[in-house]
């Protein structure tokens, strides 16, 4: 089977009046690296909920993993969220009462993959070796720099091991060094096999990306060679 | 999965909340001292109310009378019937009080000379109470004003240091008794008038019949024979009375206590506690509320890690729940402390050295019960809370 977030002609209206998303379609396979731009208000971030299920769309299907999400309850969808999704937000969301690898291990916590906590200490250290934060596990979020706070979120966001990840402007609290560092990591990820949902306003993730998407007034549309030198 | 996996959760939040928590603590703390002194106060009153008072020794007596006439035989014949009716406790021959004199010089006024109701048990603060076999013995009154007419004084008299004396009484016919005090008792029933020197019942009967025997002047003493009937219960003599006045000639006394004014206290003290255990609900819920919509954020980001509302039920739960204990202990604690040092004293000042003597204080049953109550209203609360919070909107994580 091949693991993928389908979106099939999803159609989002807010309050019967606002269309954020028109008809919009959209597929992330596992390994790509898929990002969406566009100006503000185009619908970016209404997209990325429907495909992380965070909300419903007004019309339309969602597949994950060739599963079709709308016939799910609230623990179903729960579960596939915990399961198959991580979240990577602008504004990082960590506990600041707890320790880095605490942090880390809060989707752990309630996954029965993991029998002891031993296990997700274990776990949470080495994501956080991946992101390259080991010297310091046990500080609290509020002394680590906006960088390496969205570098713990990016490893809470693969506690359990999802297909994919979804980030909404991950670099937007960020300078450009910072910014810069996140999306390699990003890479690393999708290069290891996760398919990655991004959404940026930054030109400087188009070296990274695997295919972009440009949204317009809650139309999408795949960009174009040409329309990339502009 | 393992719900205490959440307690890391479970510490963050505590830690993240300290004023609010605070608060919360405070109220808990303050609504258990409230309820608990109520509740505390309520018990030993009710008890007090039923068994002291509903149920006196004189709610529970029914008088069986027998002209002086009347033969043996049929007397005989009615006890017997009246002691097969259900309820009964006993019948008995009850000897009249007799005024009497005493003549060594330890009492200057005239007192009475009586006997204890059967059933009755009496408070003997010093000595000792009667034993089987005991005859000429007396106890008398713990304290006794005694008036002296020479010296136109009123003395008051301790029964203890009258124990081992002996007493010589005598009524206006000179029919004399002698008897040793072995004892002295409390006088704060209303059965007492506080001067009778209590004798045993069969010693009673004995000089009664001698004053029988020996006046020439007619008396209830010559005239009648007084049984008492004994009730189990009070709510059982109307039914008791029914039945013997079908046998023999029944009555029953003006009772000599009342509980309509402390049954009003009582009301106003269940009203009390009934409100503020209405209001440490409402509290709980409010608090409960407002902590989930100040925690909105954190909620969302739990539900988008896949946690489900049970274990949103579990953070929040026991968050709550190891405040809650906390709190209440400490107010059991400082209700305690306040029976002790306050209430006590207050409440003695009130009823101190009457029937309805009791002292306040924290007890077991009712102590849990109440944390009892509070778990079951936590637990109803932080699933509505949990309920609520199904409503959030994830997408808040995407836009804060
Ligand atoms: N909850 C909502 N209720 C009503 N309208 C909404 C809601 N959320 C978004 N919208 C509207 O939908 C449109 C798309 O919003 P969205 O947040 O997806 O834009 P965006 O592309 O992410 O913008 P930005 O780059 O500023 O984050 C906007 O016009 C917005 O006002
Ligand atoms: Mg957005």
């Amino acid at each position: 089977m091949n693991k993928a977030i389908e979106l099939k002609n999803i159609t989002k209206i807010y309050n019967h009046r606002v269309t954020a998303l028109d008809n919009v379609s959209l597929t992330v396979n596992s390994g790509e690296f898929i990002v969406v731009m566009g100006q503000s208000g185009s619908g970016k971030s209404t997209l990325l909920q429907i495909a992380g299920l965070l909300d419903k769309s007004t019309s339309g299907t969602v597949l994950i993993n060739g599963r079709d999400v709308s016939k799910l309850d609230k623990n179903q969808l729960a579960e596939v969220r915990k399961n198959s999704l991580g979240f990577v937000f602008q504004a990082f969301h960590l506990n600041s009462h707890l320790r880095l690898y605490e942090n880390v291990m809060v989707p752990m916590l309630i996954n029965e993959k993991y029998k002891k906590k031993s296990d997700m200490q274990k776990k949470a250290m080495e994501l956080i070796e991946k992101v390259g934060l080991t010297h310091r596990v046990s500080h609290y979020p509020s002394e680590l720099s906006g960088g390496e706070q969205q570098r713990v979120a990016i490893a809470r966001a693969l506690a359990n091991d999802p297909d994919f990840i979804l980030a909404d402007e991950p670099t937007g609290n960020l300078d450009s060094k910072n910014e810069l560092m996140i999306f390699e990591e990003l890479k690393k990820l999708s290069k290891s096999g996760k398919g990655l949902l991004v959404v940026c306003h930054n030109d400087a993730v188009l070296d990274f990306a695997d295919k972009v998407y440009i949204m317009k007034d809650g139309v999408l549309e795949e960009k174009n060679d040409e329309k990339q030198q502009s | 999965m393992k719900n205490s996996n959440l307690n890391m959760l479970v510490r963050a939040s505590i830690v993240s909340n300290k004023i609010l928590s605070c608060f919360f603590c405070f109220f808990v703390m303050l609504s258990t001292v409230l309820i608990m002194l109520s509740v505390n106060i309520i018990i030993p009153l009710s008890d007090n109310i039923q068994t002291k008072i509903i149920n006196h020794i004189t709610n529970r007596e029914i008088y069986d009378t027998y002209r002086g006439k009347t033969d043996e035989q049929t007397i005989k014949n009615d006890i017997k019937k009246i002691k097969k009716l259900d309820h009964v406790e006993d019948i008995y021959l009850m000897p009249y009080s007799l005024t009497v004199s005493e003549t060594s010089g330890v009492y200057f006024s005239q007192h009475m000379l009586d006997c204890f109701h059967n059933g009755y048990e009496p408070t003997i603060t010093a000595g000792r109470n009667f034993k089987k076999g005991d005859d000429k013995v007396a106890l008398v009154p713990q304290i006794m004003k005694d008036f002296n007419e020479s010296e136109n004084q009123i003395n008051e008299i301790d029964g203890k240091s009258l124990i081992g004396k002996t007493l010589k009484f005598s009524d206006e016919n000179q029919n004399k008794i002698k008897v040793k005090v072995i004892g002295a008792y409390r006088t704060v029933d209303p059965l007492f008038s506080g001067d009778e020197i209590i004798i045993p019942r069969t010693a009673l009967i004995d000089y009664n019949n001698r004053v029988k025997n020996n006046s020439d002047i007619p008396s209830s003493v010559s005239e009648e024979k007084e049984y008492k009937i004994l009730v189990d219960d009070a709510k059982n003599v109307e039914r008791v009375l029914n039945e013997a006045s079908e046998i023999t000639y029944v009555s029953k006394a003006n009772p000599v206590v009342d509980a309509s004014s402390y049954s009003v206290a009582m009301m106003i003290l269940l009203a009390i506690s009934v409100l503020f255990t209405v209001m440490v609900i409402l509290g709980i819920y409010m608090f409960l509320k407002n902590n989930i919509s100040s925690r909105i954020d954190e909620i969302a980001l739990y539900r988008s890690f896949g946690y489900k509302s049970k274990n949103i039920f579990y953070v929040l739960f026991t968050e709550h729940l190891i405040f809650g204990l906390i709190s209440i202990i400490a107010g059991l604690i400082i209700t305690q402390l306040l029976c002790t040092f306050i209430i006590n004293g207050y409440v003695y000042s009130l009823v101190g050295n009457s029937l309805m003597e009791m002292s306040v204080n924290v007890t077991l049953i009712p102590s849990l019960g109440f944390i009892a109550v509070f778990v079951l209203i936590l637990i109803l609360i932080s699933r509505k809370s949990v309920k609520i919070s199904e409503k959030t909107d994830l997408t808040i994580l995407l836009r804060s």
